[in-house]
């Protein structure tokens, strides 16, 4: 199974376009045309160094290059006119570029079929993006038994809501606690699956410490929480209390959730620089071809 | 109205929490100018970070009544509910929140976020009054961290055991929303010294 790292930027943001010029110049002539440029533009006033400045053109006979000289909102036509006078360029003309780099190398792809071409490097603001493949393994294991259990639970008990919570302790690769929604059976409309599996990690812990000599945990430290849904504001905020280290949900809930940044009000609790504790979040990237009882998107998860 | 009776119970309730050496947070739930629930802060003995004072004091209310009740219901608490308290309450449908102080680092109803009032598809927003006993609900916070530290096995500097007793004013703007919202925060009548515009 594959994983998308759930981050403060869209992964699927539209793609968004902005004016830039362009005119054709001779390869051998590209250093001297880029100093001229260099030293008679003004400052580029968006972030664009996503974009592919010198492209090739396939042609026969010389060797010319496409040039994205700057955008449209950096500098009037008229003084740009008058910066190239003399120089070996083409008529300028105005192209659309993509305005912010592409999250996924295929996206860029797509993108660059249709628009100005821009390159592909994974995201910097992101938190590590890099799984290994006995992580991935272990992760596809606890989203596959999630859902499984839900599905059970499902077919023998379905008052309740099919949204189920595990809190998995990494270094000792044991699910330390799982919890379902409650909800409708406890009649307190706040007992979602993450808030009861949290509640039952420090019962645990209680229960631990009564034993002689009993090493001490610390709330759900570093622990990883699978969860069916994308948690709401609530429960998001309980596994930053919880100093929870991972979190990894299956569906997303675009009216509710309080993770995805494309989602309600796109708080990304789980890396809120206003907050003190992040933690790095995923989901599956087919998190459809998941079998879960349906869930109205209504719902605080 | 009772407001200014209510809170000084947040506020009791709030030194309770203080000997237990729980973060001093009160909570009290009225409805129909009756208290239906109390809580307190009980993160330290449960082990568990999210029993904050408002959740003990809903769970109470619902082994009595159903979610319904929250419609009529007005909360008084000490310090301004954080983002997972400020979440629930709204899931619930709660009718206002009346707090003390601000909390700075979690504060779910302007602070931090404002998860009491951002536009939702899903639930209305909830309004907020701040500044009520505000002076009382920070000093039982410093007393806190003061009580803390002396327990600590490093005891940190000097300067971080002195009782802080000034006051930066309340940015209303963070919590009031309209002109309506501060017309109705001005009208409630407390005790002069307790209101939040006398800082
Ligand atoms: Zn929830
Ligand atoms: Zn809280």
């Amino acid at each position: 199974m594959e994983f998308l790292q759930i981050g403060n930027d869209p992964l699927d943001r539209p793609l968004e376009l902005i004016d830039i010029y362009a005119t054709i110049i001779p390869a051998k002539d590209s250093r001297l045309v880029l100093e001229r440029l260099k030293d008679s533009l003004p400052e580029e006033v968006h972030e664009l160094s996503h974009l592919r400045r010198l492209n090739r053109i396939d042609d026969e006979g010389e060797i010319r290059l496409d040039l994205a000289i700057c955008s449209v909102d950096t500098i009037d036509r008229d003084k740009l006119d008058s910066i190239i006078q003399g120089l070996p360029c083409s008529k300028i003309r105005i192209e659309q570029a993509p305005k912010f780099p592409a999250r996924t190398k295929e996206q860029c792809t797509t993108w660059n079929t249709k628009v100005w071409p821009s390159f592909w490097r994974s995201n910097p603001n992101c938190l590590p993006a890099v799984l290994t493949a006995d992580e991935k393994d272990q992760m596809t294991y606890y989203v596959n038994k999630l859902a499984e259990q839900v599905r059970d639970k499902h077919k023998i008990h379905n008052k309740d809501l099919p949204i189920a919570t595990f809190a998995v302790d990494p270094d000792t690769q044991t699910i330390v606690a799982t919890d379902f929604d409650a909800r409708n059976s406890s009649g307190n409309p706040l007992e979602h699956s993450v808030m009861r599996c949290i509640r039952k990690v420090a019962e645990l812990e209680l229960e631990r410490r009564r034993e002689p000599n009993a090493v001490k945990g610390y709330l759900c430290l570093n622990m990883h929480l699978y969860t069916t849904h994308e948690p709401c504001s609530m429960c998001a905020m309980a596994m930053v209390h919880s100093r929870v280290g991972r979190l990894v949900y299956i569906r997303d809930m675009p009216q509710t959730g309080a993770i995805n940044p494309l989602s309600a009000q796109g708080y990304c609790i789980h890396n809120n620089a206003k907050l003190n504790w992040r933690f790095n979040t995923w989901k599956p990237q087919d998190d459809l071809q998941i079998d879960l009882p349906d869930v109205s998107d209504t719902i605080n998860a | 109205m009772n407001h200014e009776r209510f809170m000084k119970i947040a506020i009791k309730l709030a030194e309770t929490a203080l000997q237990k050496d729980e973060v001093p947070v009160g909570a009290v739930f009225v409805a129909d100018g009756e208290i239906l629930a109390t809580g307190i802060n009980d993160t330290n003995r449960s082990l568990c970070g999210t029993r904050h004072a408002e959740f003990l004091g809903i769970e109470q209310i619902l082994q009595t009544y159903t979610a319904e009740i929250f419609m009529k219901v007005d909360l008084y608490v000490t310090v301004e509910p954080c983002v997972m308290c400020a979440a629930a309450l709204r899931q619930l449908g709660i009718r206002a929140v009346y707090f003390g102080c601000a909390n700075d680092r979690f504060g779910g109803c302007g602070s931090v976020l404002r998860v009491n009032a951002d536009k939702s598809p899903i639930m209305s927003p909830f309004k907020v009054f701040p500044g009520l006993y505000r002076k009382e609900a920070i000093m039982l916070l410093r007393r806190f961290y003061i009580q803390e530290n002396e327990k600590a096995p490093t005891p940190k500097t000097k300067k971080s055991r002195l009782l802080k007793t000034d006051f930066v004013p309340l940015e209303l703007d963070r919590y009031v929303l309209d002109k309506d919202h501060l017309n109705e925060l001005n009208s409630i009548k407390l005790t002069e010294s307790h209101h939040a515009q006398a800082t």
